[in-house]
């Protein structure tokens, strides 16, 4: 697998995986897309990554902690839900900020709630592709 | 708002095992976190219960989407009870599985937190919602947590064990699932009070027969009723005492739970399905009971015994009365607890004998003699002997069984409970009363066994003492029970709670 165009690839393409999965994580409200599948783009990103320089190499290099990233995750998710719940509204009701940004659109619980996918689905594909490469 | 009371058992242990994960390498914190949290889900559970007791039924509207458009969280009398026994068991669990012989220190390392509490969010969201498809996830969540729980280890037995429980697992969720589909290709709505309008209506197309079948295949995989329970004694005494206990006591009890709320609650009457039930439920009583005088090893005859006394639950769900549902709904809280302390008691015999066969145990009553009286009671309590707890559950359903002529039902159930006592006593003879176990080197006394299995000794007499109280104060729960069963078939009641907050 480790031929030097894989490798000298692998830089640029990792960094187009990653905006990608930004895109998608960011228009999925309205349109295919979201956080689960944004996450599987980006977690494909590492995998590559991992298969042209080696395990050790990405754990060193982006030093994730996989379930930290996995408990981020449900926190997050957790906290869209519960937010409404403490400002008086309904368990996971929408919440939205007034101001609307440009290309990204508008903020609230909802992106809030895919952001923990996002963070959940990274963690858990990272932890399932480690644990594969280690044995 | 008081309604949010709601979400107190049903987030807490996600937010336990949220906390778990980012104390992943840390053991003694995830033990913390446990404690913490199962506590605090029993007191959020407790008060739960009291509102409903109290009040009549609580709901709300997840995302505060108009019913049936958004997915609607139910708590009645039936649900808020299981949920408490569900998570009085959570607690005790902990202490359970202290000393290393029911849980070992690296399964504890290994994520055995994590995944149990992720297992009681599961059945907690199964027991309190209001939605057919909601239903179907919180099952998801439950068996993918439950299998982590059953195959951590990587033991081969284990494993042997964890693929056969999952492989007919996802078959019995497939069904449902077709089933569901079906309900929303006829009603266009997954929520079940507004399923209960539409498919009571007159005039509903047969077609919704088929789906009940569905729903009743893959719940009796579920519940482990015959001609389905097979799955069952295979994979139930494969992982450590510990966690084979709480999984044994809780899950085939959802399925049933499941199967009462659905067809009381959804489909309209039928009386092919009664008269099917009405077989299971007899076939399911002599089948398990059989199997489990067949056995040698402890856990198996446990195992065989749990299948044979969900026949007693589905007869009060085929009988189909208030008061038989009444008893059903007290059997399920006395088969939960009973249940798990047998085999917390197994346990404590293989820590002792460091066996789970038979003839390889003995000797008991002599060297430790309140573990024989820990066994009796419970035992005594499965058989039905007045008047501990499982007496008062098989009088109502044997009086109601008698009320409506169901004299073939009745006597299997009274021959079943006769050969539960020959069951337990094949457990009773070799390994408490007789002393062939002599041979085998025990070392420690009395007092160090007590001392090195202390949680195990301390969280089955709990258990023990739970079990008399719903014995001989059986008043409080029965009357819960009645009022659970009546609620149940005041559908009216339930959809207007759902429908018109």
């Amino acid at each position: 697998m480790r031929t030097l165009i894989y490798v000298t690839a692998i830089r640029i393409i990792l960094p187009m995986f990653l905006l990608f999965s930004l895109y998608l994580f960011f228009r999925g409200h309205d349109h295919p897309g979201g956080g689960f599948i944004a996450a599987l783009v980006a977690s494909v990103g590492f995998i590559f990554h991992m298969l042209a320089f080696g395990i050790e190499t990405t754990k060193v290099t982006y030093n994730v902690n996989t379930f930290a990233l996995m408990g981020s995750g449900l926190a997050a998710a957790l906290l869209s839900a519960l937010i409404p719940v403490w400002v008086g509204k309904n368990f996971m009701e929408a919440l939205w900020l007034p101001i609307e940004l440009p290309v990204i659109g508008k903020l609230g619980t909802p992106i809030l709630f895919d952001l923990g996918v996002y963070l959940l689905v990274v963690g858990m594909v990272l932890k399932t592709a480690f644990s594969l490469f280690e044995d | 708002m008081t309604a949010h009371i709601l979400l107190v058992p049903l987030l807490t242990p996600l937010l336990a095992a949220m906390a778990c994960l980012f104390a992943w390498k840390k053991k003694q914190w995830q033990q913390y976190i446990y404690l913490s949290g199962s506590m605090i889900t029993l007191a959020g559970a407790a008060a739960l219960a009291w509102q409903v007791l109290q009040e009549g039924i609580v709901s709300i509207q997840a995302g505060g989407w108009e019913p049936p458009f958004g997915i609607t969280l139910v708590a009645d009398a039936f649900s808020v009870l299981l949920v408490v026994v569900t998570h009085v068991l959570g607690v005790l669990i902990y202490f359970y599985t202290l000393p290393p012989v029911s849980v070992s220190q690296e399964r504890k390392s290994f994520g055995f937190y994590p995944s149990l509490l992720l297992m009681l969010f599961g059945i907690t969201g199964a027991l309190l919602t209001g939605d057919i498809f909601n239903l179907y996830v919180w099952f998801e969540v439950m068996l993918v947590s439950s299998f982590v729980l059953i195959s951590l280890g990587n033991e081969r037995l284990q494993l042997e064990g964890a693929v056969k429980y999952v492989t007919i697992n996802f078959i019995a969720s497939a069904l449902f699932l077709a089933g569901i589909a079906i309900l929303y290709g006829m009603a266009g709505s997954t929520n079940m009070a507004d399923l209960a309008v539409r498919l009571r209506a007159d005039g509903v197309s047969d077609i919704v027969y088929v789906a009940m079948l569905f729903f009743l295949v893959s719940f009796s995989i579920k519940a482990a009723l015959f001609p389905l329970f097979f799955w069952l004694p295979a994979s139930y005494p494969t992982p450590p005492i510990g966690i084979a206990a709480i999984i044994a006591g809780l899950l085939t009890k959802i399925g049933i739970y499941a199967l009462i709320r659905t067809l009381i609650l959804v489909f309209p009457d039928n009386a092919f399905v009664q008269q099917l039930l009405l077989g299971m439920a007899i076939l399911t009583m002599l089948t398990g009971i059989f199997g489990a005088i067949a056995q040698y090893d402890m856990r198996k005859i446990l195992a065989f015994l749990i299948v044979s006394h969900m026949g007693y639950m589905v007869m009060g769900l085929a009988i189909a009365t208030p008061l038989a549902l009444a008893g059903t709904i007290f059997y399920m809280v006395h088969s939960i607890l009973v249940k798990t302390n047998l085999f917390f008691i197994s346990g404590l015999v293989f820590a002792d004998q460091q066996s789970f066969h038979i003839r390889k145990a003995g000797g008991l009553y002599e060297r430790l003699p309140w573990m024989a009286a820990l066994f009796l009671i419970s035992a005594f309590s499965l058989v039905g002997i007045p008047p501990l707890s499982g007496f008062w559950g098989k009088y109502m359903l044997a009086s109601t069984g008698l009320a409506t002529e169901q004299y073939l039902l009745v006597g299997v159930a009274l021959l079943t409970s006769m050969l539960t006592l020959w069951a337990v006593s094949r457990i009773w003879l070799p390994v408490f009363w007789q002393h062939k176990g002599a041979e085998k080197q025990v070392t420690l006394t009395q007092g160090a066994f007590v001392r090195k299995n202390r949680g195990m000794v301390v969280s089955s007499a709990a258990l023990t003492l739970l079990i008399l109280w719903l014995g001989f104060q059986a008043d409080p729960i029965v009357e819960i029970s009645i009022q659970a069963a009546e609620q149940l078939f005041d559908r009216q009641a339930y959809i207007d709670a759902v429908l018109k907050p």
